[in-house]
């Protein structure tokens, strides 16, 4: 008896047979764990979303994931080991976002009203550094010391090619996560929920209506840069978001044109410096009313002449334009209104002074190249005094007639009293951003990355220089020496003492006694566009 | 005047003049045959069957160029369009192509009882590529990720049976080049680099050796079609993973403390000098008339130089790229003795262009910087000229030896 040969064909039908079962094998769960999925849908949150598209995926949203990823307090299993599966629990809060609640082995909890599972891996020392190119990925940190979890959840969402116009700049995305039938996470129903902030996004506090001002530039959108970014003029819009002292919004205007930085007027107009192309270096300063409308605009103004806002006088501090192409000393400091410059002009000054600050008839002018700063009579222009003994400031914050001084590579904080005396020196901070006086109290708060060789955030000094922690965790946004901030990264309500900074992604407000924090990450309208059909 | 008429059109024209002659009586038929006996007796059949390969290997080019730019039509089709389709047609556009390109070009071959082989291959060579493709996007339409590199795995078996299946080198190189592909893939998993990562040439080495085994494999069964496509692949993973290290040694942290070395690695050490001395031993007690030159002899004496340089190699806390250019030198140097004793030009051909390729890197970290860049060009030219009129005609007079001993 000889045994049965298969002809070439028969091989040939049997290998293509195998490669469609293998194909079937990759659609058939997907299409199943979609079609017979029951359970009900989580909303989640994709912070700082962004656009992207490439010709086989087409248009896609990426961005930071809103669930709470930190979990020290969470209990994690016994002998959990590199590369084993586990079950991440989240649950849902109100007004907060998802944390989670719990990390177990191999049961898959359904879906409900108040949580949701998602699967993860928990990821090894090594593989911590290894699997560094899977960017995007969503990781958890669970437990102290903390395991690390990647969770098995799409990096990026479809979305349809006719919503990539929506998503101008950073946007907030909510999609509904389900659990699938084969326990295959899987987005559906993606829509557009609000508008982030991007690095050049700035705000103002008005004091008088408890309102806070959000500016935020629109980004250029992917047609924008496909078109090489050419825009032309006036095509350039800025968002005004406002919202209340919780961080709930109350409205939103559109401004032509880049805004720069702003402030509140007295009586509730905004003043903002607005550039009116993206990458102009010139910018005017306008007169804006609450629907974003211009009611006064000033000459331009190159913008690396302008040292501060005068919110008293609703005008700019500015350098004086120079009479040379190379400006030599002596310089001089004046201010411009709408309505154009006023006298008199204050000076002489042997370095361009890096920013101003005025408070009632005084005015300080910080000169970091010469390593000083002089206050001045803001109406006369007499030098009242000049404070030297300073080792390159940074910033300066003004109470009443006290200085406060950022300096030594902002690693410093100093306080010189009227008299021009130092009263203290505080050392050993790494990135001191700011520092805002307690007018009431005197000492203040202050933000900074690090000190004493600990992660810092925001920190209260008393008037003897005496630093403490506060109980709510906050990390400011970094800054630059190389950065303009005209009306600089931090405001102090004078009515509740409430402190409102700029965080890497969001606007955070200080409760008075630095016990909460809440923060605001974007601007959420209701109804937003559906990006995927 | 004669002389401006080709030999063979001049036979041609004798010939068909003679057996004119013959049929209509003027000549006898053993007249004719005595007189077409004269003629040349260059095998007619032979050179037709020459014409006809290369009319072939034309007709191949061609198709097989057609191939291609169906291909790229239709790549181009479907990333103009991708986003415009819904999921369900994504996936049945995806399964219907794969199918149709291997069914068509499987029944246009001979084995399908077709009339086109050549097309019929090109067009399988498509639905090999089609799959491969199918996975791709069906990862992406899913959002699907992978812990390894499966998906090259698979990609690379189907696409070796169906190699073997239509005895495609097409094929063939194309699931070699898979095999590559997965095995980077999963080194790159494994310690962390983008799957294309050339920083660890140790590995391919190894890689090029088991590639350069199966074509020994296929080369002793008579396939040598076959085994010049895996010798191919093989060599120059092993030819270009040491010229990496000959040029930067990226694998540093590869290397054996011998002071805490286990009784194992002793052991490989010192095994290579027992074995190759038991051999010369065998050799000289079996074979009493083998010189030294004989290949027998000359294979243990270079696995034992090569044995002695890793040795070093793995040992030495020193800079260690002079010692894989002794390496290169070496292996190169052998590929070409070993391409004229085989009589395989792929051992051959490899051999020579990285002995050569080995011999301008050196020109050029030793005298960039040292020489003017005019001399430079001037003299690396020139060589590179002679040295290539002379490797050119030593490598067609032992290509047609090998032709000649075949025929």
């Amino acid at each position: 008896m000889t045994g049965w040969r298969p002809s070439r064909r028969q091989l040939m039908y049997g290998l293509i047979g195998a490669q469609v079962l293998v194909l079937a094998a990759i659609v058939a769960p997907q299409e199943l764990n979609r079609a017979l999925d029951a359970s009900p849908p989580v909303d989640l949150e994709i912070l700082h979303a962004r656009a992207g598209k490439d010709a086989f995926r087409g248009a896609y949203v990426y961005g930071t994931s809103a669930l709470d990823l930190d979990a020290a307090t969470v209990p994690i299993p016994l002998g959990l080991r590199s590369g084993e599966r586990v079950m991440v629990t989240f649950a849902t809060q109100p007004g907060r976002r998802p944390r989670i609640v719990a990390v177990d082995r191999g049961r898959r909890p359904p879906f409900t009203a108040t949580s949701f599972a998602i699967p993860g891996r928990v990821v090894g020392e090594r593989d911590g550094t290894s699997r560094g190119w899977r960017a995007g990925r969503v990781r958890a940190y669970v437990g102290k010391p903390a395991v690390t979890i990647d969770l098995d959840l799409p990096s990026t969402v479809a979305v349809d090619e006719s919503a990539l116009p929506h998503l101008t700049g950073p946007g907030m995305v909510r999609a509904s996560l389900h659990a699938g039938f084969l326990g295959q996470r899987y987005f559906t129903d993606v829509r557009l929920a609000g508008r982030a902030w991007t690095a050049d996004a700035r705000f103002a506090y008005d004091e008088a209506r408890q309102r806070l001002i959000v500016f935020a530039p629109r980004e250029m959108t992917l047609a924008d840069l496909k078109r090489g970014g050419a825009e032309s003029d006036g095509q350039i819009r800025s968002d005004v978001f406002v919202f209340d002292t919780t961080g709930k919004e109350v409205g939103a205007a559109e401004v032509e044109g880049r805004i720069v930085d702003g402030i509140v007027e007295a009586d509730g107009h905004l003043l903002a410096l607005v550039a009116r192309q993206r990458w102009s270096s010139e910018v005017s300063l306008v007169r804006l009313d609450e629907r974003g409308q211009a009611l006064q605009r000033s000459v331009p103004i190159a913008l690396d002449r302008v040292l501060g806002f005068d919110a008293a006088s609703g005008s700019i501090w500015s350098v004086a334009a120079p009479t040379v192409a190379r400006p030599e000393p002596p310089h001089f400091v004046q201010r411009t209104g709408v309505a154009g410059i006023r006298e008199p002009r204050l000076g002489p000054f042997q370095s361009i002074p890096r920013a101003v600050v005025s408070v009632g008839d005084d005015m300080w002018v910080l000169e970091t190249k010469r390593h000083r700063v002089t206050r001045l009579d803001a109406a006369s222009g007499r030098v009242v005094r000049e404070y030297g003994d300073l080792n390159d400031p940074a910033e300066i914050a003004v109470d009443t007639r006290t200085l406060y001084v950022i300096e030594a590579n902002r690693t410093q904080l100093t306080r010189v009293d009227e008299d021009g005396r130092i009263a203290w020196r505080v050392p050993r901070f790494q990135g001191l951003t700011w520092a805002v006086p307690d007018t009431a109290g005197g000492g203040g708060w202050l933000g900074a990355a690090m000190f004493e060789g600990a992660p810092a955030g925001i920190l209260r000094f008393d008037r003897a220089g005496a630093i403490t922690r506060l109980p709510a965790t906050a990390r400011p946004a970094a800054r630059g020496d190389w950065e303009r901030r005209i009306a600089g990264d931090v405001v102090r309500s004078a009515r509740d003492g409430r402190l409102f900074f700029r965080e890497h992604e969001a606007i955070a407000i200080l409760s008075a006694d630095g016990a909460a924090i809440t923060r605001v990450i974007g601007f959420r309208f209701p109804g937003g566009p559906r990006l995927r059909s | 005047m004669g002389g401006d008429v080709p030999a063979a059109v001049r036979d041609r024209i004798v010939r068909e003049a003679i057996l004119g002659w013959r049929a209509s009586g003027l000549l006898s038929a053993e007249q004719g045959d005595g007189l077409l006996a004269t003629l040349s007796a260059a095998p007619a059949p032979v050179r037709a069957a020459v014409n006809e390969r290369k009319l072939g290997r034309g007709v191949t080019i061609l198709i097989n160029l057609g191939a291609i730019a169906l291909a790229a039509g239709l790549l181009v089709f479907f990333a103009s369009n991708w986003v415009e389709f819904g999921r369900g047609a994504k996936v049945a556009s995806l399964f219907v192509l794969t199918i149709a390109f291997y069914v068509t070009g499987f029944e246009l071959t001979r084995d399908g009882h077709g009339s086109f082989p050549k097309l019929g291959l090109a067009l399988v060579f498509l639905g090999c590529v089609m799959f491969g493709a199918d996975i791709v996007l069906l990862a992406l339409i899913y959002d699907l990720s992978a812990e390894h590199a499966w998906s090259l795995l698979i990609q690379c078996v189907a696409w070796l049976a169906i190699a073997y299946v239509v005895r495609s080198r097409l094929v063939l190189f194309l699931a070699l080049l898979g095999i590559v592909a997965w095995f980077g893939a999963e080194v790159g998993y494994g310690w962390g680099g983008y799957w294309l990562y050339l920083g660890r040439p140790f590995h391919f080495i190894g890689v090029g050796a088991c590639l350069l085994a199966v074509g020994g494999l296929h080369a002793w069964r008579g396939r040598r079609k076959f085994a010049a496509a895996w010798a191919l692949v093989g060599l120059l993973l092993i030819y270009l993973s040491t010229l990496i290290l000959s040029i930067f040694d990226l694998q540093k942290n590869v290397r054996l403390e011998m002071s805490t070395a286990t009784w194992l690695v002793w052991l490989l050490f010192v095994a290579p000098y027992a074995v190759a001395t038991a051999s010369l031993a065998v050799i000289h007690v079996r074979w009493r008339r083998t010189a030294i030159t004989d290949p027998p002899v000359l294979l243990v004496l270079f696995l034992l130089v090569v044995m002695t340089l890793a040795a070093v190699i793995a040992v030495t806390h020193h800079a260690r790229e002079g010692w894989f250019i002794l390496l290169l030198t070496l292996l190169s140097a052998a590929g070409i003795y070993l391409g004229i004793a085989w009589e395989s030009p792929v051992f051959l051909n490899t051999s020579l262009v990285f002995f050569a390729v080995n011999l301008y890197t050196r020109f050029y970290e030793y005298f960039w910087d040292a020489m003017p860049k005019s001399l430079f060009f001037i003299v690396g030219g020139a060589a590179l000229i002679l040295g290539g009129v002379w490797v050119e005609r030593m490598r067609r007079r032992v290509v047609r030896q090998f032709a000649t001993a075949a025929a």
